[in-house]
């Protein structure tokens, strides 16, 4: 093992790598942080670039792609409050109202180390442990998967907090609208109404593109005397002492980044909205939550980045791609003749420890890169906003289009993103919507599954992991309440 | 005056720019092809559809001299995709991706208008087979014991697919003809997944393409049980066929290029040419061969005559399954 990470510590420093995770940092960032472009379209537009390199030169390529874009998506999440995917709706619960109250370079700060501490433990987890967190992978059985969707639809509740009747409402009415498609059980199309475009239902990713950046777009519009004045930029600044009282947060929240990681189906939007959920409940101050919470930031960033490490584990070793960018990434490894699986460390072991050990280098890069992109990206406050709302608009639709090339992708965006408006302005929150979008299909496809597996139901409760992951749900959704009686008795 | 001098310029300058044109266009046509040829791909980079056409197309330009445009339109399940391609103008400058069952989408989805008409067949460059795994759970290690198990409890030894109406769907109906048994059928999406619940014991039996499959069986994690082609494979060679367990027994999935529907035989010859002389290729096949690729090269009339008939064959699975 030693032998191989020396060997990969030689692959991975060379002038040519080191030159290669670069320019896949940079790409990447920037593919990130574009609202409508994502980590997955960074991967997938650079996996052709990627076949006539060296396979571990073109791996190296794409890890950078990939962990740029997932960090990425956060940096226009904190200045504009437009996550740039999915993956950083909620860093931009937070990063708006750091902006608003001048904090703007703080709170970039925060998102690069947390990206970078949550991207770098996922890297070792990946280097040291992969085989062993593999197992995990294949204990995920569908009656888990249930759960898992449900853990994460159980987010809903705290997003809507409030007005929980309307969110609960929009999760549903989401929910709805992710049946559309195929049914996957027997595969007819359903509510497609003769149109053979929806064969394969609305593209979630156009959808959450259209929601969440167009919304911004009208608002700007309708606020352009005010817009016309810049914003402040405020100095790229690392509160330490903040950070470090944070070590606890920064820990969970990789952990869960790295467990949903490697679970199939499950990406980097998932983990942040588990994780920053947890952080809420675990937080001291869950008031400050929605008006600029440092620990929010860390808690979604830490988990989205965690993913990136985690989902590469049971891909390499079992061939099982733990999220979308990864799936991308199978077919990459296999033009290269780097077929996945135990043989794959044994008989490529030059070219995938050069990978494990670039991954971790990657994150590192990530940060300084990163630093220095902030500086300049932090300009994009003084733009006018009349300017910076018709980019938006463009890339959106340009964004939109790309997915899979389809006009339906680009009208959806713009339908989405009308409705998207008219519910911010009548109080609906937007982000169950993304939840139920991400997890409607996963919820579905794995309870048909269970109820093949099970004539009876309750059945699955004699499998461990769907009990504990019950009870995380359990304590999940009472520990509010817990903690109040807690608290109660104290003051009694 | 001025003004009237710049029109003059302007009046010469555009008829000379006419004229120049004109002449270039009297001059007879250059042959086919003469500039970059767009390839429709309906599903996503990076995909099993995806890697072997840019491998094949990669020399194909050489062949050629042409550049090919990969366009990954992948929506509505692969339907935009070849409903584009049905619609294009047939001067072979557009040409797609096709594989087994496309002709027959007609009878699944509503609002598809392409069938097998709507196609011109060009070559065939490769033929997938499935593997039958087995869970190590279910104690099944060969075909007899597979079918054994199916018939003791009828409909409820578990069978993993990679989707609705996919080849692993067809090859689940073509096996239960085959051997009289009913399975129960367990769709997932991807063959990864149905893989990955065999190997956690979470369904009994399933039918990847060997690329997705291999991983598993290496680590042990899976029983292989056979293999769905008419030989052997030759990087796990250990696994027999499915004929050889006695039955008679054959189901890939082929992957080919066609083009819209009135693509000129001339046209059709020159892409089959190439084709064929890249599927020959010594370094094309070593490339394939990493990328886990399985080539089989059917071309010219030989291709269309299999086109048709495969519609048939698949129309008539469809149709039984419907009813």
């Amino acid at each position: 093992m030693w032998e191989n990470i020396l060997l990969g510590l030689q692959g991975a420093f060379t002038l040519e790598n080191l030159l290669f995770e670069f320019i896949g940092v940079v790409i990447g960032i920037i593919f990130g942080a574009l609202p409508g472009f994502s980590a997955t379209m960074g991967v997938a537009v650079f996996v052709p670039f990627s076949y006539v390199l060296e396979p571990g030169a073109a791996m190296l390529l794409l890890s950078g792609v990939y962990c740029g874009g997932v960090y990425g998506g956060s940096i226009p999440a904190v200045l504009i409050g437009i996550p740039g995917t999915p993956a950083s709706v909620p860093t931009s619960f937070e990063g708006r109202a750091l902006v608003r109250k001048g904090r703007s370079g703080e709170a970039l700060a925060t998102v690069t180390l947390a990206s970078a501490f949550g991207g770098f433990m996922s890297a070792l987890a990946l280097l040291f442990f992969a085989p062993l967190l593999a197992i995990v992978a294949l204990k995920v059985g569908p009656p888990e998967q249930v759960m898992i969707a449900i853990f994460g639809l159980s987010v809903v509740s705290m997003l809507s907090e409030g007005n929980m009747l309307k969110g609960i409402f929009v999760a549903f009415i989401s929910l709805l609208f992710a049946t559309v498609g195929q049914d996957p059980m027997l595969g007819f199309p359903r509510f497609t109404f003769g149109n053979f475009m929806l064969t394969g239902g609305f593209e979630t990713v156009s959808i959450l593109i259209g929601l969440f950046s167009l919304p911004e777009v009208f608002k700007m519009l309708e606020s352009s005397k005010e817009g016309q004045k810049a914003s402040k930029v405020s100095r790229m600044y690392l509160n330490w002492k903040e950070n470090f009282a944070n070590w606890f947060n920064y820990i969970r929240s990789t952990v869960i980044g790295i467990v949903i990681g490697i679970i199939p189906a499950a990406g980097p939007d998932i983990a942040a909205f588990l994780s920053y959920n947890e952080a809420k409940k675990a937080s001291k101050h869950p008031e400050l939550y929605g008006d600029g919470s440092t620990e929010g930031i860390i808690a979604s960033e830490a988990a989205n980045n965690g993913v990136t490490g985690g989902s590469l584990i049971p891909l390499l070793t079992l061939s099982i791609p733990g999220s979308a960018p990864a799936a991308i990434f199978l077919g990459a490894m296999i033009i290269h003749g780097l077929r996945p699986g135990p043989l794959l460390f044994t008989q490529h072991a030059a070219t995938v420890y050069t990978l494990l050990v670039g991954f971790a280098v990657v994150n590192i890069m990530l940060f300084f890169v990163g630093w220095v992109f902030c500086r300049f990206a932090g300009k994009i406050l003084v733009i006018p906003k009349q300017i910076l709302a018709v980019i938006i608009v463009v890339l959106a639709s340009v964004g939109s289009f790309s997915i899979q090339q389809s006009m339906m992708d680009v009208v959806t965006m713009y339908v989405s993103g009308i409705i998207g408006y008219f519910m911010l302005k009548y109080n609906y929150p937007l982000s169950p919507v993304a939840l139920a979008l991400l997890l409607g299909p996963m919820l579905e496809e794995s309870l048909t599954l269970t109820n093949t597996m099970y004539s009876n139901f309750f059945m699955i409760f004699t499998r461990p992991l769907t009990v504990v992951f019950l009870l995380f749900i359990i304590v999940s959704l009472f520990w509010p309440l817990i903690k109040k009686q807690f608290k109660k008795r104290k003051a009694v | 005056m001025k003004n009237r001098m710049v029109l003059a310029l302007v009046i010469l300058l555009v008829g000379a720019f006419l004229f120049a044109n004109g002449s270039a266009e009297t001059q007879s046509a250059p042959a086919y092809p003469n500039k970059t040829i767009q390839m429709i791909v309906p599903y996503g980079a990076g995909g099993g559809a995806d890697i072997s056409v840019r491998l094949v197309t990669k020399y194909l330009e050489k062949e050629l001299g042409q550049k090919f445009v990969i366009q990954n339109v992948s929506g509505g399940s692969g339907t935009i995709g070849f409903t584009q391609l049905a619609n294009a103008k047939a001067d072979g400058y557009t040409l797609g991706y096709f594989s087994s069952t496309q002709t027959n989408d007609g009878l699944l989805f509503e609002g598809i208008k392409y069938d097998n008409t709507s196609f011109t067949p060009i070559s065939m460059y490769a033929s997938d087979p499935h593997i039958v795994i087995a869970s190590k759970s279910s104690g099944i290690t060969n075909m007899k014991q597979l079918i054994e198990a199916a018939k003791k409890n009828p409909g409820s030894l578990t069978f993993g697919l990679g989707g609705a109406w996919t080849s692993h769907d067809f090859l689940r109906m073509n096996l239960e003809s085959a051997a009289g048994v009913t399975f129960k059928r367990m769709v997932f999406q991807g063959g990864a997944a149905a893989v990955t619940a065999v190997a956690g014991n979470n369904c009994s039996v399933a039918v990847p393409f060997v690329s997705e499959a291999l991983a598993q069986i290496e680590a042990g994690n899976v029983v292989p049980i056979a293999i769905s082609s008419s030989e052997r494979y030759a990087l796990a060679n250990q696994i027999p066929t499915i004929k050889e367990s006695g039955f008679d027994f054959e189901h890939t999935m082929w992957r080919a290029f066609v083009g819209p529907a009135g693509l000129s035989a001339d046209i059709v010859k020159v892409l089959d040419a190439a084709i064929g002389k890249v599927m020959s290729d010594s370094e094309f096949l070593k490339e394939a061969q990493a990328a886990g690729i399985f080539t089989r090269y059917i071309g010219g009339s030989e291709f269309a005559a299999f086109y048709e008939e495969n519609h048939q064959l698949y129309k008539k699975l469809i149709e039984t399954a419907l009813k």
